[in-house]
């Protein structure tokens, strides 16, 4: 099993590496970098003219290092993070990356996790209503539901939801983590019930999505499992349909989803990312967005690979999940 | 003006030819002139009355702060205020206002740090015409009346010229304080020119060059300073001493931050010094940042040594608090149109009558306020025989667009009326023939060369240049004896898609220009548009224009071939310089007697005539004029009619936000963050 989860860990580190060096070449493959954004910036905002602006550009490509060729900024990049946990500067603010992102990550992982538990919980629950209902009405509106929630874009419904709660509602609760006068506030029940005003929005339609595949899976397996003669044998015994339902069929349904639970989070995490744009909630999603439009480059290859990371652990423990049960996968299945 | 011929050896018209394209489509004919939408006109104040620097009998100030005053930890107003403070009208709008109040904005920056000097920016939206004040104020020179329109004072109250016109000498606001009660003086100014502008290792917003070659400045006391030229009268550099640009930061903070006075900073150091988070910071503008959340929020609070007053003797700003919410540049017209926020620049056309719809509604929460038709959208054509040519295929595309007579036919098959339409119905759309608003202080229909829409014509005189659909496919093919001999007249338009107008507008051009037999293949580009066009490959490209052709005393250097880097349809390379056109040179020559032109009437009567040459040469192809608004809560008074969203300065800065106000009995409608307190004054 040691020389597995050391196998596993190797490969992920080599998936790791691999990924983030296809992320910096990719990132820096658009014409241009942060020194011309910068640049274009002076002359339209700061009305800077045309030769000072060229020469602020020069400048801060040499300042920046980005004068540099690919390889080398990369490399420091990545010596940076393995040497003394420097993930780079962030241009646009002028500050560290990390501590940009560091700011945002666990908004987005919190609210990552509030969707996965309610897809969950919701969807899983739904999936067993519809499979012990099949070809009812509920059933059949659980099938709508799914089909909804698994075919319309995540953006749309936030611009939906956006349009209602700005134009018909003039909800004041957009476009923010907090009301203007609970930002500072200390945390209180009053100040969670604003933040939970501000996010439900994010929240609803990020679960949706993973709450609909849910439904779906389980569904279909209970449907399966519920066919099974060793159900029909609990019945025959007289065990309560309830019974049979919850404590022999769930849990036999219920594999495919465990074994999901592995790489769930990256798509939580992107449909976070997705609506946070367009709500404007100050999460990852729009500070990746930002430093890719303005080439902030250690902040966009710093998201990456840490969306990767979290994929790539997700992997992982679901691989050492799986090991864990299945003595064939630590063996390689060779028998 | 004769057509200037400038055909290539493959088989295309030469000069008489060209002469005969032109016979073949309507002549130039006066420009069609939309009614303006500003309601109420456009605010018009006289230079001397808009701002005064003059002592008054008596000055006041809010009663919450007068009560700091009484219990010791603020010294009275008349001491914080210069001996003659700067008089702000309010006549011209609504009158004296009443204290209190905030303003919200939404801002999709940033801030950086508050050492603007050392590169740092300020998050955009108005905040950095806040913090950072200014030799000279050019914001709201768009509301002078014509009679004289120069910067404005702010921290340079008065100017003069010596005799040889090589010499400025320039008097600061005397007395003035920063908002933590420093005196601002002379020193300050040193500071930001000999340590910041002229310091190469700060990455500073502009270079002492951009003043003129040459140009240096010295002290003469604590409150006058003297610039020294090169040439008599650079009158127009009066401009770029205002936004962004001299703009000095306060040197008894920055000076131990700085590396030639501190042996232990760095300049690295002295650009990161003063961090977002490092409130309050000391300013010279109307309110200051008091409090800081990253990516939340900004609150600014009124400087109780802010320098203006109006003209009953009442210390600006009227608001007492700025609340700049941090969140996207979309968020900001979604928040302010739904009321959430309170200011906001309307420049998509394609929501123009959804807001106006919705600007019915009395319970609608704001107004709307329109300038003048200061966007554009225009078409360039890479004019360059040298930047991005690589073979003589290239070169044969190029010598095509050069030709007069060809940039003629193609700004005749644009229907500049059904382009407008097609993209919002109504009177807000214009023609544009390129160049200069029409809808500025200098503007004249006289200075428009129009020529208008004649597909039949186009069709004719691509005939008469010798091009034909010799294959049938509706495309006319390239003459014979050239690198393109035979193949389609195959051009491609490079725009960006980030903006639904932009793709509209080339969609609609794909369709007329293939009705007269031309095939534009779309580039749709994203954020590299801009860096594509540096460098110079590209035929065809659509780009919106502003401030440039609306303000271009602010921009020389942009409006003819004076530097390397302008026009961006003309670019020249590394080791060749570009080949000017004959017109080029004639326009050069009058964007340099602009800068020397002594006054304003002056300068407007040279502009009418670079346009007249701009827009009989088709320069570039203008496409459109379209207005802009500010969105505003409807709670504020003192907004001017006709405030541009940009012109002279954003129009943040144009509609002059201290004197802006709030009736008492609306101000509860939103809560001071920061009630009753001052930066940095404990009570």
């Amino acid at each position: 099993m040691l020389n597995f989860v050391f196998r596993r860990a190797l490969s992920a580190l080599g998936l790791l590496f691999v990924m983030s060096v296809v992320t910096f070449v990719l990132i820096q493959a658009p014409p241009g970098d942060y020194a011309s954004t910068l640049k274009a910036t002076a002359m339209s905002r700061g009305g800077m003219n045309a030769a000072d602006a060229e020469m602020l550009e020069q400048q801060t490509r040499e300042r920046l290092g980005l004068d540099q060729p690919i390889p080398v900024q990369y490399a420091q990049w990545i010596g940076g993070i393995v040497t003394r946990g420097d993930f780079g500067p962030s241009f646009l603010q002028n500050r560290p990356a990390a501590s940009v992102i560091g700011e945002r990550i666990w908004w987005t992982l919190g609210i990552a996790i509030a969707c996965h538990v309610l897809a969950t919980v919701i969807g899983v629950g739904l999936g067993i209503w519809a499979a012990v209902h099949q070809r009812r009405f509920g059933d059949s509106f659980a099938q709508i539901f799914a089909f909804l929630g698994m075919t319309i874009p995540r953006f749309f419904m936030a611009l939906v939801i956006l349009y209602m709660l700005a134009f018909v509602f003039r909800s004041p609760y957009i476009g923010s983590l907090f009301s203007a006068d609970y930002i500072f506030a200390p945390w209180s029940f009053g100040r969670f019930w604003d933040l939970v005003l501000h996010i439900w929005p994010v929240i609803v339609i990020a679960a949706f999505g993973g709450l609909a595949y849910n439904l779906r899976v389980m569904r279909g397996n209970l449907l399966d499992v519920l066919r099974q003669p060793y159900i029909e044998a609990a019945r025959a015994k007289g065990l309560p349909e309830r019974k049979v339902i919850l404590k022999h069929a769930v849990p036999n349904a219920a594999h495919p989803l465990v074994m999901y639970q592995g790489v769930i989070m990256p798509y939580m995490v992107s449909g976070e990312l997705e609506v946070a744009i367009i709500l404007a909630i100050p999460t990852i999603g729009p500070l990746m967005l930002q430093s890719l439009q303005q080439q902030d480059i250690y902040v966009t290859a710093t998201i990456f690979l840490l969306l990767s990371a979290i994929l790539v652990i997700g992997n992982f423990l679901a691989d050492l999940a799986l090991a864990f049960i299945d003595p064939r996968i630590r063996h390689g299945a060779r028998s | 003006m004769a057509a200037l011929a400038c055909a290539g050896p493959w088989g295309l018209a030469q000069a008489a030819g060209n002469e005969a394209v032109g016979d073949k489509l309507k002549p130039a004919e006066p420009i069609p002139m939309g009614k303006s939408l500003q309601q109420g006109g456009t605010t018009q104040v006289p230079y001397d009355q808009l701002m005064q620097v003059k002592a008054l009998d008596g000055y006041s100030e809010p009663d919450w702060v007068a009560e700091l005053v009484q219990s010791g930890v603020l010294p009275p107003v008349e001491e914080r205020l210069p001996a003659e403070p700067i008089v702000v009208d309010t006549t011209s709008v609504d009158g004296s206002g009443a204290y209190g109040g905030v303003l919200r904005h939404v801002s999709g920056a940033r801030p950086q740090g508050w050492n603007w000097m050392a590169g740092n920016t300020m998050a955009w939206g108005g905040v950095e015409e806040i913090i950072s004040q200014c030799l000279v104020r050019n914001g709201p020179v768009w509301m002078l009346t014509p009679e004289k329109t120069e910067p404005l004072p702010q921290l340079a109250t008065s100017w003069e010229w010596s005799e040889d016109g090589k010499a400025l000498t320039m008097h600061l606001l005397e007395g003035a304080k920063w908002s933590d009660g420093d005196p601002f003086d002379a020193e300050d100014v040193m500071f930001m020119w000999e340590d910041n502008i002229s310091d190469m290792n700060v990455p500073a917003w502009g270079r002492p060059q951009a003043f003129g070659e040459g140009t240096t400045l010295e002290r003469v006391d604590d409150y006058t300073i003297r610039w020294r030229f090169q040439n008599a009268f650079p009158t127009a550099t009066l401009y770029q001493m205002g936004y962004q640009k001299l703009c000095p930061g306060p040197s008894h903070i920055l000076k131990p931050l700085h590396p030639r006075y501190n042996p232990e900073a760095t300049y690295q150091s002295y650009q990161s010094a003063l961090r977002p988070e490092n409130v309050p910071w000391v300013s010279m503008g109307p309110w200051t940042v008091t409090q800081y959340q990253s990516d939340q929020i900004m609150v600014m609070r009124r400087n109780p040594y802010f320098y203006e007053v109006d003209q009953e003797g009442k210390q600006l700003p009227y608001l007492d608090e700025v609340q700049y919410k941090l969140s996207s540049w979309e968020d900001r017209t979604i928040q302010t149109v739904s009321g959430s926020a309170d200011y906001a620049n309307m420049e998509d056309p394609s929501i123009y009558l959804e807001s106006l719809r919705r600007a019915q509604s009395p319970d609608f929460a704001n107004q709307i306020i329109w300038g003048a038709r200061a966007l554009d959208w225009s078409m360039y054509m890479n004019l360059s025989a040298v930047c991005g040519v690589e073979d003589e295929s290239d070169l044969a595309l190029r010598e095509l667009f050069r030709d007069r007579a060809f940039r003629r036919l193609i700004t005749q098959a644009v229907d500049r009326e059904a382009l407008g339409q097609s993209l919002v119905r109504g009177p807000f759309i214009m023609p544009h023939a390129g160049g200069l608003h029409l809808e500025t202080e200098f503007g004249d229909p006289s200075m428009v060369t129009y020529y208008p829409y004649d597909a039949d014509g186009v069709r004719a005189g691509l005939t008469e240049m010798g091009f034909e659909d010799t294959d049938g496919d509706g495309i006319v093919n390239w003459p014979e004896g050239g690198p393109r001999a035979g193949q389609n007249l195959d051009i491609s338009l490079l725009h960006t898609s980030l903006y639904t107008t932009d793709v509209n507008i080339a969609q609609s051009l794909t369709t007329m220009f293939r009705e007269v037999g031309v095939n534009v293949v779309l580039r749709p580009h994203s954020q590299d548009a801009e860096q594509i066009l540096d460098t110079c490959q590209w035929d065809w490209a659509i780009r919106r224009e502003n401030q440039p052709n609306q303000a271009p005393i602010l921009s020389l250097e942009e409006m003819a071939p004076l530097s390397p880097n302008f026009p961006k349809w003309h670019l020249g390379s590394p080791d060749k310089p570009r080949e000017l056109l004959g017109f080029e040179q004639e326009l050069t020559d009058i964007v340099e007697q602009i800068r020397y032109a002594p006054d304003a009437n002056a300068r407007n009567e040279l502009f009418r005539a670079y346009n007249k040459v701009f827009t009989e040469n088709v320069y570039t192809v203008g496409l459109i004029q379209v207005p802009a608004a500010i969105v505003i809560n409807k709670r504020f008074r003192n907004v001017p009619p006709g405030t541009p969203i940009v012109a002279y300065g954003w129009g943040e800065e144009g509609a002059m936000r201290e004197r802006f106000w709030v009736p008492a009995d609306l101000q509860g409608d939103v809560p001071e963050l920061g009630e009753d307190t001052l930066p940095g004054i404990e009570n």
